[in-house]
């Protein structure tokens, strides 16, 4: 029995800032201990995250970091640009573009914008929903870096594998209309008996290339144990933040096998899905 | 106790239950020498029995129960490891480890105190052994008891020791229907012993007790293995005209409860508890010429942890801590001042005030009430306290005692931090609630007695008021935890409560040829939010005649019980019919060269009878007819 999600990884990609600080920290202390061994930024980072992808191109150094493996689901991936020297390049840019490519055809996937989370390090983020792993296709990320002035395009070919249990799920609307809509558990990995924080990301399928979210739906959850029969109490049901990203609180008071069930309505109250339900091990 | 011109009205009542003694037991209210501890207590009106099977019944005094009852082992807390409440202390001594109960109405902690008070050596004059070897076996549930015990005193030292073993299989009601699920075997040993140095006194105490393979036929469940050690050092001496008294004590529980001998279950579960106490007794005594002080002073810390994990097929299992590490740190102090200003008045004053520190010292429990919006991240303190006021009066004949007593009590830890414990009486999962606050209680109890010479009555009366009752109220926002069950209840301070009753004792033709007892007892009660109080017990009569004849003991018990009609739905109680019971037993001591020998047959439900009794879980039914013999075989000096 592990003793729930004590590392919150997720905790810690949010306020990225505290680990500058914990650097600052640790090399203090390294100072004063009068230890050659210095602590980097990156080496803090290394200890929540791997690298996944890595490409030099003239100069520069670009890297991928994510806390997980990526899966068919919320992604968080975290970019580092290095120069010749070895030291992070801080004023720069970048674009990233996803493309799954399956032979006749090709779509991109859900994502949200890059932002700078780390200037001191020049740290950026950016969220993907992989709606297919890659045993359908190849999954590519084209990124485009500005720096001095100059433009360098790296191509990264990234694994993405389906996850024991799905933390993305697609569904027609049940309204009628012809709409597809794709809801990503964030954060899921996180979760143990207790209080959770819950958000789920919700996007629809406008064409091949655009995915973009739906801020205005109504979504209620409920936890669930099959086998047992029960729920959980004081849940509450998410309310849309930004971006597609609506949060709220789910409850688990014990160990074992649970759904997360969800029922989506869309602004006019009219019910776009309501068999939803996330299986959620714990 | 004091004077004994007095008339036995006093706070605090003892019942002689005289373990396994090498020297022979007469048939007292129809004692007999295979009942249980548990069965003995049962002599005294004010005590019942809550029975979840055949093994571990749980003495109740006056309808309180839990935590309203401070039960203890020779002065010593000790908690049960059961979140289900299986395991009373008192199954974890054996009768041969007890020599007195003391049943006493001015406890600090809670609104009344048992202490089962362990047999002990004396410091004789001269050097003496005492040895024993008993065996007993009744025919209903093929009950056989085999033990022997020894005891050593001498000037300044004695040493004693038991050791038993008891095996039962499942016994049969009057119906003629085999009970499944009540059969146990125990095992017991007890060692004490004590030196004397000067004015030193050292006692060392310690009891291994371990039942195991014990049928719950009042529960869907049975426990594999219950276990105890108990152990005590104890220190006693003068400080001037003060007498000093400082004891520490450790004790260990631990159940296992065990579902794999049900015919179905819907799940296989491992629920496994264990509690550990640690303590220190310490008190002052000084006798005045009318005045004597006593002055209590406990410090005690209980740790208790329970689990639950669940095994569905072909699907991970599922663990949640039902009792998650939970610690109690507890001071009490109580002193007793009692003043004889002359031989017609006793005044007694019993101030107590405990302080308790209450924290689910682990995190996976922290968060489990999260859950529930509880913050346990801190400890919960309390305080709580009480005020005791007897005095008595006798003149001649008669006597008359009035206490007056008011305070409060602080909620228990299952009560506080408890997670999904399932009560099979009722079928709810009962959540603690971390935010209760104390049960308040007032009494008032008045005893009359009148003594003749070979006679003697007494009457009692009593009522109890109660604040903020501590009960069960059904929360229908929480899901229900155990598969078929009613729901959730959530512990709460309901309201007002009270309950009223009546004791009459009456002993007739004492020293005669055929000694009579007979004791009426009656309670009611009924709480606001609850209806009737739940374990109240209807018009119950008990008759209890003895007799001797060339060397023989006779003694028979009778006992009457009205119908139950005021079964509380919301405790998940039955209403119970009438019933008639009768007990009987006959010994005789044979005196050989340097032995002696007690034999005794006793019988007990003689006529058969198919009954229950109001605090029987689940409307289990008692043993039918029965028939013991039992020997004892005593070596060495005998008085």
């Amino acid at each position: 029995m592990a003793p729930c999600a004590l590392t919150h990884q997720k905790i810690i990609m949010k306020h990225i800032a505290i680990l500058g600080f914990a650097v600052g920290l640790l090399s203090l202390t390294a100072c004063k201990k009068e230890d050659p061994q210095v602590v980097t930024f990156e080496d803090v980072l290394l200890t929540h995250m791997d690298e996944i992808e890595s490409q030099s191109i003239g100069d520069y150094t670009l890297s991928i970091y994510s806390s997980n493996e990526l899966i068919v689901g919320y992604n968080e991936l975290n970019f580092l640009l290095k120069d010749a020297d070895g030291e992070f390049v801080t004023d720069y840019t970048m674009h990233a573009h996803p493309m799954m490519e399956m032979g006749m055809m090709m779509h991109t996937t859900p994502h949200g914008h890059t932002e700078m989370i780390e200037g001191e390090y020049g740290l950026y983020m950016t969220d993907y929903v992989f709606i297919m792993p890659s045993t359908a296709g190849t999954w590519s990320l084209e990124v485009t870096v500005e720096v001095d002035d100059e433009s360098v395009v790296y191509d990264f070919v990234l694994d993405v594998i389906e996850p024991e249990e799905a933390r993305m799920i697609s569904f027609m609307s049940k309204t009628g209309s012809e709409e597809k809509y794709f809801a990503a558990l964030v954060g899921a990995e996180n979760f143990g008996v207790g209080e959770n924080d819950f958000e789920i990301a919700i996007y629809q399928r406008e064409s091949m290339m655009s995915f973009p979210a739906v801020t205005d739906l109504t979504v209620e959850i409920e936890p669930w144990m099959p086998t047992m029969e029960h729920g959980s109490p004081n849940n509450v049901n998410p309310v849309h933040t930004m971006n597609g990203h609506y949060a709220g609180v789910a409850n688990f008071t014990m160990t074992g096998f649970w759904q997360l069930k969800l029922t989506i309505k869309n602004a006019d109250g009219e019910i776009v899905e309501e068999d939803l339900a996330f299986d959620i091990t714990l | 106790m004091c004077s004994q011109v007095f008339l036995q009205i006093d706070t605090l009542e003892e019942v002689v239950i005289n373990g396994e003694r090498a020297d022979h037991t007469t048939y007292d209210r129809g004692q007999t020498d295979v009942a249980t501890t548990e069965q003995t207590a049962e002599r005294d009106p004010q005590l019942n029995l809550v029975c979840r099977g055949a093994y571990a019944q749980e003495v109740i005094y006056r309808g309180l129960s839990g935590a309203q009852v401070a039960t203890l082992v020779d002065g010593m807390r000790i908690y049960g490891a059961c979140t289900d409440k299986m395991d009373p202390v008192t199954s974890y001594v054996d009768r041969s480890n007890l020599s007195v109960l003391q049943s006493d109405q001015t406890a600090s902690i809670g609104f009344h105190a048992l202490n089962f008070k362990l047999e002990k050596g004396e410091f004789g004059v001269e050097r003496r052994w005492k040895s024993g070897v008993f065996s007993s076996y009744q025919i209903n549930n093929a009950q056989r008891r085999i033990g022997a015990n020894a005891v050593y005193e001498s000037k300044d030292f004695w040493w004693l020791a038991s050791a038993s073993h008891t095996e039962a299989n499942n016994y049969v009601a009057g119906s003629g229907q085999k009970i499944r699920y009540t059969q146990f075997t125990k095992q017991n040993l007890y060692s004490a012993s004590g030196w004397r140095r000067g004015k030193h006194e050292f006692t060392a105490t310690g009891i291994v007790d371990r039942a195991y393979d014990i049928g719950y036929a009042g529960l869907p469940m049975d426990v594999s293995s219950a276990t105890a050690v108990i152990t005590k050092l104890e220190h006693k001496t003068s400080l001037g005209k003060w007498k000093n008294l400082n004891s520490v004590y450790f004790n260990d529980v631990a159940h296992v409860m065990d579902d794999t001998k049900r015919d179905s279950v819907f799940m296989h579960m491992d629920m496994p508890g264990c509690s550990t106490t640690l303590g220190y007794h310490g008190q002052l005594q000084r006798v005045w010429n009318q005045w004597i002080l006593d002055v209590d002073f406990e410090l005690v810390r209980n740790r208790r942890f329970a689990e639950m994990t669940m095994y569905p097929v072909n699907e991970v299992e599922m663990y949640m801590q039902t009792w998650s590490v939970s610690v109690r740190e507890m001071t009490t102090l109580n002193p007793t001042l009692k003043y004889f200003p002359n031989d017609r008045w006793k005044f007694e004053i019993v101030p107590a005030i405990a302080y308790y520190n209450d924290q689910v010292k682990e995190e996976f429990g922290q968060k489990q009430f999260e859950v529930l919006g509880y913050d346990l991240t801190k400890g919960t303190t309390s305080l709580s306290k009480s005020l005791a006021l007897t005095s008595e009066y006798n003149l001649n004949k008669w006597g008359s005692a009035f206490t007056f007593a008011a305070g409060d009590r602080a909620p228990e830890l299952s009560e506080r931090f408890g997670f999904y414990l399932y009560n099979n009486q009722d079928g709810f999962d009962y959540m603690g609630n971390p935010l209760l606050s104390n049960e308040q209680f007032a009494r008032i109890n008045w005893s009359n007695g009148l003594k003749f010479e070979k006679h003697r009555v007494t009457w009692s009366k009593y009522v109890y008021f109660f604040d903020n009752y501590i009960f069960g109220v059904h929360n229908q926002v929480l899901w229900q935890m155990t598969p078929g069950g009613n729901g959730v209840k959530e512990y709460q301070n309901v309201g007002s409560a009270f309950i009223a009753g009546s004791e009459l004792e009456v002993s007739l033709f004492e020293q005669g040829l055929v000694p009579t007892q007979i004791t009426v007892a009656y309670r009611y009660g009924e709480g606001e939010n609850v209806g009737y109080l739940p374990q109240m017990m209807p018009l119950e009569v008990k008759l209890f005649n003895k007799a001797k004849w060339k060397g023989f003991d006779f003694g028979l018990t009778n006992v009457y019980s009205l119908r139950y009609t005021r079964a509380s739905q919301a405790f998940g109680e039955q209403n119970v019919p009438a019933y008639w019971m009768m007990n009987a037993a006959v010994s005789r001591k044979l005196t050989l060269k340097k032995s002696s020998l007690d034999i005794e047959i006793a019988g007990s439900n003689l006529l058969d009878n198919y009954y229950t009794t109001h605090l029987n879980w689940n409307g289990i039914p008692q043993m039918g007819r029965n028939v013991s013999l039992s020997l004892k075989w005593n070596f060495g000096a005998i008085e």
